[in-house]
């Protein structure tokens, strides 16, 4: 993802000697390009075997399991109505019912996406399922996936304004701070219960990084599965995914989830980029260099007032835009992300009503580039293998405790303390072997923060909150927030939001383009927000909500290039941002559900007066699911419009995407079976690319689809 | 499974990838190792249910465990109305799980109500927690013959008929019994003894 300046100085050097590549070069490459080809063959066979094996083992089990089920009384999960009255009351409850309360009365405003929607809109990444959501855009430049939100993506930024969250524990990295959304996130979609997108800053509650929301995907627990489940899903562009789970609560209170996925695409076999089209680059045709393969494994048990998860994600992705100047068209170009943790968290509310939540967790980050360069330029190999490695790893603990006082006020008090153990940083030519940089460092921060929920009047509730973070490296930074919360009615709310964020620049833009670890003298970027929400029900099917905000971001830490075509990160400029944003939601009982939502943004360079890149205009969404046959077939359509976005070479077009979806649910008992048609029209669409491509805009996906199966043998029962 | 997952952790990302394959297959046989240990214990496991499916289905027993005098149905096959006061997406929810489902050979239908201003003549009045604060004017509007229901602390006591409460992560049922004399309904014995039954 990120070559250190050394090297991509060194490739912008060779840019221009690309095009002198001869012929006979082209050969020897796409000789490598066999082998490892054969490699990968070779990985697949053996994973496919894999699979099989296990496979078979589910079925034993499954069989098993089923005789097992049928010593008990069904109880068919689809439909409550059908338990006795005995059975509900031996029921074990838990309440989802709680999240509306917390929309209508959080302190922001507040989008969730279901696990039923995940479903029913066949979203195949967390990616996909945050591009539905009112004001965020989605862009790919077939390595991540970036968010941009509020009208604010960064060209070289690595969703490093947004906290991630799993279940709570943050997931952001602490190299390049960076939110991993595309296949590189290790959370399987099947597993995801909800996504709650929080917008606006929340650095009074979250520190840095919760700088233009949060992102907390909250993992289903073992109850929802009810037994095994596997599933299997095959797509265009050679795509293979399968997942076998396990989850279920026992009557002794213990309950667990253990899930592995394998995903496997060959990615588009041949890719065609303008900007190289040369006899000398294969024409322009990158082949067989967009593979994507991962695996994921999670892990989730509970004990009363004790949960331990461990999550793990390994993927491998081809390059195949030649970023960075690499060689065209050589897929050994590619990134490996590894990502996992290991948590346990405590909660429990004590007599005296004091609720206390406590977590400790290690987490372990690594990201290895392979790069392929042609430094003589004679476009010939031996060419050169860069790596680009990061090692991290850090653990941390946060305990918050929240009362009720006095009727009126709920006071949450926490702290909040991550030491990050290793924030390793190396570039290093393969063979011959030549060290470009190799930076080892380690850091702490801690934190305190208070927040008071206040109901001033039956109607009113204002939500105040202070934090404050000591960075080993920067001092400390205080950051407040204030809401105030009216509702005339119950079907009103009126909020009014002010607050403040910042973001402290990571060690990536800190050190990695400093050959002699000279310290960049780099502060953290802050933000002022203003937000006005309004959220309404009208009759008993439709939910209103409009909000606007105008943002104020001060020492914005920018990518830039100097005279001499060195990268490097400053504090360059004020920003000021504004945006309008209006939804309608519908819901009736037959299943029949909807949503439209408009965007409209606008970010300027207080400096230049300038509109900033890969902001669009308009954003407009359109989501729909229609039962078609007794609950039993529904269709998931989603309409997505972006207007045209400044690249950095110019303007793109703008484009209207559509997806479809078809899921049939429990046909069979237990199965699930979902078609999907994606880029239905077939719209020919690019992303602005960032200043490593020579791309000023990639192109993303022509129409594909997806089929997939899934049984969950606990809901035969 | 977490802990076999960390020390599966590759310590050095470049390594051969037939030896990743074989990772892969240590993991997965692990996982399955997993699942086959937990599924003997499976004749152990409890229900767990969505606390307002809980009640959706409860609302939905109470149909077939209690006895409406004849005269407040037009006729043998006329429906019988559940009204939700208190409108959010839990009453959707209700409505959804219960809404057109045959009962005692009568048609449930749910109507939601926003508040007891807008509330219409139900057989049955399920008032949510929102509307804790007017709990008497919602009685009074449900009217003398409904069975109402609520989910708020000392509904029973305020002369509603069925009460939901929590315990130990349990829904638990109290039922006020003259209020159910007063509005002629009868409870089913087997109903009354899995309630706290007061009287007042």
């Amino acid at each position: 993802m990120r070559v250190s300046t050394n090297s991509v100085l060194k490739g912008a050097n060779r840019m221009s000697f690309v095009d002198t590549l001869r012929e006979h070069s082209n050969k020897r490459a796409i000789c490598t390009h066999s082998c490892a080809n054969d490699c990968q063959r070779r990985v697949a066979v053996a994973s496919l075997r894999c699979l099989a094996a296990a496979l078979v083992l589910s079925v034993i089990v499954a069989v098993g399991g089923i005789a097992d089920a049928q010593a008990k009384k069904a109880a068919d999960q689809a439909d409550p109505t059908q338990l006795s009255l005995e059975e509900l009351m031996k029921a074990e409850i838990y309440s989802a019912s709680k999240q509306w309360q917390t929309v209508a009365e959080a302190p922001s405003s507040i989008s969730i996406v279901t696990a039923d929607q995940i479903k029913k809109y066949g979203y195949r990444t967390l990616a996909e399922i945050l591009r539905s959501v009112r004001g965020i855009y989605i862009t790919n430049d077939r390595n991540y996936s970036y968010i941009g939100i509020r009208g604010f993506a960064r060209p070289g930024d690595y969703n490093t304004r947004i906290l991630l969250l799993v279940d709570g524990h943050r997931f952001n990295d602490n190299v390049y701070d960076a939110a991993y959304i595309g296949s590189e996130f290790p959370i399987d979609v099947d597993l995801i219960d909800r996504v709650e997108v929080i917008r606006g800053p929340s650095s009074s509650l979250y520190g840095g990084s919760a700088f233009f929301g949060v992102i907390n995907v909250v993992t289903k627990r073992g109850h929802y599965l009810k037994g095994p489940v596997a599933s299997f899903e095959t797509a265009s562009l050679g795509t293979y995914k399968g997942r076998i789970s396990y989850g279920d609560s026992f009557k002794n209170g213990v309950e667990m989830l253990v899930s592995a996925s394998f995903y496997d695409s060959a990615g588009r076999h041949r890719l065609f980029y303008s900007e190289f089209a040369d006899p000398a680059t294969n024409n322009g045709f990158a082949v067989d260099a967009d593979y994507d393969r991962y695996h994921n494994l999670l892990g989730d048990l509970s004990f009363h007032d004790i949960r331990i998860q461990g999550v793990y994600g390994h993927r491998e992705k081809g390059i195949p835009t030649a970023s960075y100047g690499t060689v065209f068209n050589d897929s050994r170009t590619q990134t490996t992300d590894t990502h996992g943790f290991i948590e346990a968290q405590y909660a429990r509310t004590f007599q005296n009503k004091w609720e206390v939540t406590g977590r400790i967790s290690y987490d372990r980050y690594q990201y290895y580039g392979n790069y392929v360069y042609d430094y003589s330029g004679e476009g010939r190999p031996p060419f050169v293998e860069n790596k680009d490695v990061t090692r991290s790893a850090w653990w941390g603990t946060e305990w918050n405790a929240a009362k009720r006082f006095l009727e009126k006020h709920r006071l949450t008090v926490g702290v909040d303390y991550r030491d990050n153990l290793q924030q390793d940083q190396q570039n290093y030519d393969g063979v011959p072997f030549y060290q470009y940089s190799d930076d080892r460092r380690q850091s702490k921060v801690w934190a305190l923060y208070a927040q008071d929920e206040f109901r001033l009047r039956k109607d009113i509730i204002v939500t105040a909150g202070l934090r404050q973070d000591r960075y080993s490296e920067f001092g400390a930074t205080t950051n407040p927030r204030v809401a105030i919360i009216y509702t005339p009615r119950e079907t009103t709310s009126l909020k009014l939001l002010y607050g403040q964020a910042f973001r402290p620049p990571n060690s990536y833009e800190l050190y990695s383009n400093t050959p002699d670890g000279t310290f960049q003298p780099l502060v953290p970027e802050t933000m002022k927000t203003t937000e006005i929400v309004l959220e309404q029900y009208v009759g008993s099917h439709f939910r209103v909500s409009a909000s606007g905000y105008i943002n104020r971001i001060r020492d914005l830490i920018n990518q830039k290039v100097d005279s001499t075509d060195r990268r490097f990160y400053a504090n360059l400029e004020a920003v000021q941002g504004e945006g309008l944003e209006l939804e309608i939601e519908g819901k009736w009982s037959n299943g029949f559900e909807g949503r439209a939502a408009y965007t409209l943004q606008k970010s300027t360079s207080l400096q230049t007066g300038e509109l900033l890149s890969n902001s669009p205009r308009h954003l407009a969404k359109m989501n729909l699911i229609a039962p078609l046959a007794q609950r039993r077939l529904f269709a998931g359509f989603e309409g997505l419009y972006t207007s045209p976005r400044i690249t950095l070479a110019g303007k793109n077009q703008g484009y209207f995407l559509a997806n479809l979806s078809l899921l049939s649910q429990r046909i069979f008992k237990g199965v699930d079976i979902s078609f999907g048609v994606y880029n239905l029209f077939n719209t020919s669409y690019a992303d602005p690319a960032g200043e490593e491509h020579r791309q000023s805009s990639i192109p993303q996906d022509d129409r594909n689809w997806r089929f997939k199966l899934s049984y969950g043998f606990g809901h035969s029962r | 499974m977490t802990t076999s997952n960390l020390r599966g952790y590759p310590g050095h990302l470049g390594q051969a990838l037939l030896i990743r394959v074989s990772s892969i297959c240590r993991n997965t046989v692990a996982l399955v190792f997993v699942i086959t240990t937990c599924a003997s214990f499976r004749s152990a496991q409890a229900q767990t249910i969505n606390e307002y499916e809980a009640k959706a289905a409860f609302l939905f027993n109470f149909v077939k465990f209690v006895e409406w005098p004849a005269q407040a149905f037009t006729d043998d096959s006329s429906p019988l109305i559940i009204g939700v006061v208190g409108d959010d997406k839990s009453s959707i929810v209700i409505e959804q799980i219960i809404s057109g489902k045959i009962a005692n050979g009568r048609r449930v239908i749910v109507k939601r109500f926003s508040n007891f201003r807008a509330l219409t003549h139900c057989h049955m009045v399920f008032v949510r927690s929102s509307e804790r604060d007017r709990i008497r004017q919602t009685i009074a509007a449900a009217g003398p013959g409904a069975l109402t229901v609520g989910e708020i602390e000392s509904f029973a006591q305020w002369g509603g008929v069925i009460n939901f409460t929590i315990a130990d992560g349990k829904l638990r049922l109290e039922i006020n019994q003259t209020s159910a004399e007063r509005a002629g309904l009868k409870i089913s014995a087997k109903l009354l003894s899995l309630a706290r039954v007061i009287r007042n």
